[in-house]
């Protein structure tokens, strides 16, 4: 049975069962903790929040056994422990639930959520009608009807989200971590999982929420930790905070420090007209950008944002509708003809996407421009190293030399690198995927700047963020997605986390105070 | 492990930038060319040490296919059968004739470009991985020879081909080792300085990056195996100019000698990193180890444990420097 | 409401039969296709050779089809779990010679040099997983370089002049039981037990995950390694099952007899339909590739088709069906 937590009473508040303590971890470049303690009790929801790059994975994943602490000790129930693999912690009863999703595409939901612990018979076998009808009961607290039968790769997001959510709920769960495990979901999903959540408190569970909706931080948690560049800022208790007091705590100066102050653009006539725009989930896609104006767009996973970026780089087939750039209708479909176009895109994985992480700084910025450095056939050393160079300097990317291999560098000086790639030529429009995802909160408001920059050299930037405070404090214009297409539209100025999110969920019920809006 | 900790920390030595150009694998040439001469002084005069390159140019010219193929990420599992086919189409369509030369050296290299093209366009275009693309290529190939053939190769080779193979320059430079210093200074040079080198390790290095940069990452690998099976072709004609009669025999050892002396030379079989010299030092390093072998009258058995080991150690050691 | 449609789309609670039916057509929908060919096959092998037909025929291709399958379950087994064997047919070999080495026509001997013939295949593989695990190589070239070593190995075991096996030894495989060959029962068998194990063992099931998905494997708390090295093991043992079957068979401690067997083993899983990336496929599949391969070659024989053809064919095979099944992911 899934909630076979201990039974305890429900002691809001009772001893925490497990702390970590003054805990330190480096990674090449980059101090990612330095000297946090952070604790959780039986019963109790325990957030934790901060920005990107604030140490909240670093952190979780040492409480799971991915990672071990350079320096600071775990205790478990008042001992010292070591987490030194992920299965050390699942057998005390440590549960992740990772924002990527780890699921394994051939086999099935049951055996997804059932992984390493399938019911077996008398002979030792795998009892696949248990393990079907076991996984069943616990999606059915899930409030969702998913197949167990189902291969996890015909999964939706959703779905997927909710079957992570499911494989945690499997076993004698003590301590479930949440990693923005909401992402994905709508919001009547949103409330079956608190609905769930509520229940595992009252087994006795403890949980560790993380969250970029601070709405749903307010709501659900007892206490809050707030983690900033990797130190911590403080643990209260939820009830003694208000929004605007955790942004704060969270940022560690005003928003208007961060960002820079928006220069409205000039020109009128649009650098990027996109017209009735449908492909894959797409429809009916229409909007502009101007020169110099930055456009971002908001909404849940799977509404369809990745998918616009993508095809206006020619990754996505696009079934009808016209993009103009500059005022010229043009063909886009494949990442040479956006190049040729003006178009360029920096993914939100960059080491995926964005790096040839075993080459050097200098050839990965040479790799797009490798036609403009070529004579003959042959590439212009010279010109080449000037080029890394002068990219280095402007975008102030620290690395010992234009030779050192990227793999080395911090997450905020690779994300620089993958802008430099494209600044050597600078496009007309930049798309831009998560711009600081993994990035400390130094590069990031770097990274702010240049982008800022670059619109005010007349470049249209197009911004895809899961981070609402990002996408008002950067923007002139927030675009909010639904269901693959865009639900509303508000100026930088007047748009709050509660507007955009109440588009994005696609419900006219504001999930913090409970109150019923109708249009 | 202790054997293996030691030579770790002298490749570490050896990391100051006066040696960080030559590839790591002289180094361990240069150790197994004294313990050969230990053992055998003779085979390390000079008249021998170059009749050995001359025998690692057939090897070595494969090799070099095979190590830009692994450059891009792929694998060409075919070469051995190419290497057949072309001794076994020379030897029996030059049939010993001098004005056969020309014709069936281009006929040749011509069929090899088209197997090159067969395995590209099955990879870029129909998307089946390169193993079972080229497995199924060598397959194709190597029926071909023995039924060309008849499984019994005829044929043979003028003296004016078989200079190529067994001739001197100057009285005393092998041709076959000119043929293939040559080959390999002017790939190592294409690849150092030319855009299509630059593009063919970022493809190798993350074939998804290259591509959202706007490279043409299915030319790049397309080009990458049109060239393995042209040099898998000329290691071919080569083998037949140096034997000089056709034979079904040497496939699997080609095979396994050119991915041996790609990875011992330091190219990486995950892609993105390799060098032409050092798969021309890893070819000599084969070489010299079959001669070593050969003194200790260790023959086939032998040269098959110890190269089976020389790969492992390579990779082993290559894997934790990467770290 | 919303979340109604969108939840509601993909699954509601399976009506009977028909659609458990589909259900598993679509999911097994490669080994089914590979049967119908296999199938086919047989119906035109039939009508173009009468020798086919021959009721001796059967056990015929029985036998020489039984030691490749042995050996391509391994292979099977290891592809599953993302990797591959190469050196599988240097272990046939070897597995051989050692046999050949030791056994004596006395029951005692005979199981001592199974036993020994199998720990090849155990030790083998051990080394194939531990050296992937330890040194993170890919399998391609850890395997490759076992190939030439194992092989090295054969040659260096072999006697002088050539030992062979005891005619004792053969019946116990090639004869029949209960008028059934016994290749055929050995053939059936391995795969039934296969099959079982691969479905309904822990160990099974975490092959398939680990080919899935290793990183999500790790995390989810199993020791992937440990996974790994048991299904190098396997590999290893399966070859060397296949090793002794072709000792019985052949009885001759022939150093090279194992040569063809690592890529003819992964051939016929390959036309088996099991991805070459791991996680998907199933031993009934490579039955049928097994099947389609020794039927091939036994039809070209009888009807006096070179044996050269077989090279160009199993070439062509291999690439068409890997377009097939490729084509199917993709859409």
């Amino acid at each position: 049975m899934p909630f076979t937590a201990p039974k305890r009473s429900k002691a809001f508040m009772s001893t925490p069962f497990f702390r970590v303590e003054n805990i330190s971890k480096s990674f090449p470049g980059v101090k990612a903790l330095a000297g946090v303690s952070f604790d959780v009790a039986a019963g109790e929801v325990h957030a934790l929040v901060g920005e990107n790059g604030a140490g909240k994975s670093t952190l979780m994943k040492i409480m799971s056994g991915v990672y071990q602490p350079d320096e600071g000790q775990l205790l478990w129930e008042g001992q010292p422990i070591m987490l030194r693999t992920p299965h050390e912690a699942q057998a005390r009863g440590i549960r992740i639930i990772y924002q990527e999703f780890n699921l394994l595409p051939d086999l099935t939901v049951a055996e997804n959520i059932l992984l390493n612990r399938e019911p077996r018979n008398r002979w030792g076998l795998i009892d696949w009608r248990a393990m079907n009808q076991q996984a069943a009961a616990i999606l059915a607290l899930l409030k969702t009807n998913i197949s167990p039968t189902l291969p996890a790769s015909e999964l939706t997001v959703a779905q997927q989200q909710l079957v992570e959510i499911a494989k945690s709920l499997a076993e004698d769960a003590r301590l479930i971590i949440m990693d923005e495990p909401t992402a994905a979901l709508n919001a009547l999903e949103v409330e079956h999982l608190f609905g769930v959540i509520e229940r595992l408190k009252t087994a006795g569970a403890g949980i560790i929420f993380i969250s970029h909706r601070l709405e749903e931080v307010l709501h659900i948690s007892d206490r809050v930790t707030v983690l900033k560049d990797g130190c911590l800022v403080g643990t209260h208790p939820t009830s003694a905070l208000t929004k605007p007091q955790i942004v704060t705590l969270m940022v560690g100066r005003d928003l208007k420090d961060i960002f820079p102050a928006k220069h409205y653009p000039t020109h009128k006539t649009p650098l990027l007209e996109v017209r009735q725009l449908q492909s894959g989930v797409l429809h009916d896609i229409s909007f502009q950008i101007l020169p110099g104006e930055i456009v971002g767009f908001a909404g849940l996973e799977g509404q369809g944002q990745r998918e616009l970026a993508r095809s206006l780089f020619g990754l996505e087939p696009v079934r009808s509708g016209t993009i103009a750039v500059n005022g010229t209708a043009v063909r886009i479909q494949s990442p040479r003809q956006a190049i040729r176009a003006g178009i360029a895109l920096v993914s939100d994985d960059r080491k995926r996407d964005g790096l040839a992480l075993k080459l050097s700084v200098r050839e990965n910025i040479a790799l797009p421009n490798l036609p403009m450095l070529t004579r003959g056939g042959f590439v212009g050393a010279r010109a080449e190293r000037s080029a890394a160079q002068r990219m280095i300097d402007a975008l102030n990317i620290r690395t010992p030399s234009a030779e050192q291999s990227v793999r080395l560098l911090s997450g905020g000086n690779q994300q620089k690198a993958v802008l430099g790639k494209w600044m050597v030529q600078p496009p007309s429009l930049m798309v831009i995927q998560e711009p600081t995802r993994g990035v400390d909160i130094g590069a990031k408001m770097e990274i702010y700047h240049l982008v800022y920059q670059m619109a005010r050299d007349g470049m249209g930037i197009l911004i895809v963020s899961s981070e609402l405070l990002e996408l008002i404090g950067l923007c002139h214009r927030i675009l909010v997605m639904h269901r693959g297409t865009i639900a509303a539209e508000f100026p930088g100025d007047e748009a709050t986390e509660e507007s955009i999110m109440q588009v994005a969920t696609g419900t006219d019920v504001p999930l913090a105070s409970g109150e019923t809006k109708t249009i | 492990m202790a054997g293996m900790t030691t030579a770790r920390a002298g490749l570490n030595r050896l990391n100051s930038p006066v040696f960080r150009l030559i590839p790591r694998v002289f180094f361990a040439l240069i150790l197994m060319i004294v313990v050969l001469g230990v053992l055998s002084p003779r085979s390390v005069e000079p008249s021998n040490l170059l009749s050995l390159i001359r025998q690692g140019a057939t090897i070595g010219l494969v090799a070099i296919g095979q190590t830009v193929v692994l450059m891009s990420g792929g694998l060409d599992l075919s070469v051995g059968s190419v290497v057949i086919l072309a001794d076994v189409l020379g030897a029996q369509l030059i049939n010993g004739r001098d004005e056969n030369v020309v014709p069936v050296v281009l006929l040749v290299l011509a069929i090899g470009v088209v197997i090159g093209l067969v395995n590209g366009l099955l990879i870029t275009r129909f998307k089946v991985t390169p193993f079972i693309a080229t497995l199924g290529t060598n397959l194709i190939v190597f029926g071909a020879a023995l039924i060309y053939s008849g499984g019994a190769p005829r044929g043979s080779i003028p003296d004016s081909f078989r200079f190529w193979g067994n001739g001197f320059v100057a009285g005393v430079i092998p041709t076959a080792a000119l043929v293939w210093i040559g080959v390999t200074l002017v790939i190592a040079l294409l690849l150092a300085r030319t855009a299509y080198g630059r593009q063919l390790t970022a493809v190798g290095s993350n074939r998804r990056a290259a591509f959202l940069s706007g490279v043409n990452d299915n030319r790049v690998t397309l080009l990458a195996y049109v060239f393995s099976a042209l040099m898998a072709s000329a290691g071919g004609l080569l083998l037949v100019s140096f034997i000089g009669v056709g034979t079904l025999e040497v496939g699997t050892d080609f095979l396994l000698s050119s991915i041996a002396a790609a990875v011992i030379g330091g190219t990486s079989f995950e892609g993105g990193r390799g060098t032409i010299w050092g798969t021309f030092g890893g070819t000599l390093f084969l070489m010299v180890l079959y001669s070593i072998l050969t003194v200790l009258a260790l023959p086939t058995s032998g040269r098959r444990i110890a190269e089976g080991l020389i790969i492992l150690i390579a990779l082993a050691l290559y894997s934790r420097q990467q770290e | 409401m919303t979340a109604q449609s969108t939840l509601s789309a993909t699954t509601t609670t399976a009506a009977p039969t028909r659609p458990r039916l589909r259900a598993f057509v679509k999911r097994n929908r490669n080994t089914l296709l590979i049967w119908i060919v296999l199938i086919i096959i047989t119906i035109i092998a039939a009508l173009i050779s009468e020798s086919f037909t021959n009721p001796r025929n059967f056990p015929n291709i029985m036998r020489q089809s039984a030691a490749l399958m042995l050996v391509g379950i391994g292979q099977t087994i290891i592809m599953l779990a993302g990797g591959i064997d190469l050196s599988a047919g240097s272990t046939v070999s070897l597995t051989v010679v050692v046999m050949a080495a030791l056994m004596k026509p006395t029951p005692e001997s005979m199981i001592a040099s199974v036993l020994a013939g199998l720990g090849v295949g155990l030790i083998v593989g051990f080394i194939n997983g531990t050296v992937v695990n330890r040194f993170k190589l890919a399998p391609f070239m850890v395997t490759l370089a076992t190939l030439s070593l194992v092989q090295g190995l054969a040659l260096q075991f072999r006697q002088n002049p050539q030992a062979t096996i005891p005619r004792e030894f053969s019946p116990f495989f090639i004869d029949e039981l209960f008028g059934v060959p016994i290749p055929f029962l050995i053939i059936i068998g391995s795969t039934v037990i296969a099959w079982l194990g691969l479905r309904y063992t822990r160990l099974g099931r975490h092959i398939y995950a680990v080919g899935s998905n290793e990183a999500a494997t790790r995390l989810s708390g199993m020791s992937t390694n440990r996974i790994k090295l048991l299904a190098f093991m396997l590999s290893g043992l399966l070859a060397s099952m296949g090793g002794v079957f072709l000792a019985a068979r052949s009885r001759a401690g022939d150093p090279f007899i194992g040569e063809s067997f690592a890529f003819d083993a992964i051939t016929v899983t390959i036309l088996g339909g099991t991805s070459l990336t791991g996680g998907s496929g199933s031993v009934w599949g490579t039955l049928a590739g097994v099947w389609i391969l020794t039927i091939l070659s036994n039809v070209l024989n009888l009807t006096g088709v070179p044996a050269n053809w077989q090279f160009v064919l199993k070439g062509v095979l291999l690439v068409a069906a890997v377009m097939v099944y490729g084509r199917r992911r993709a859409s």
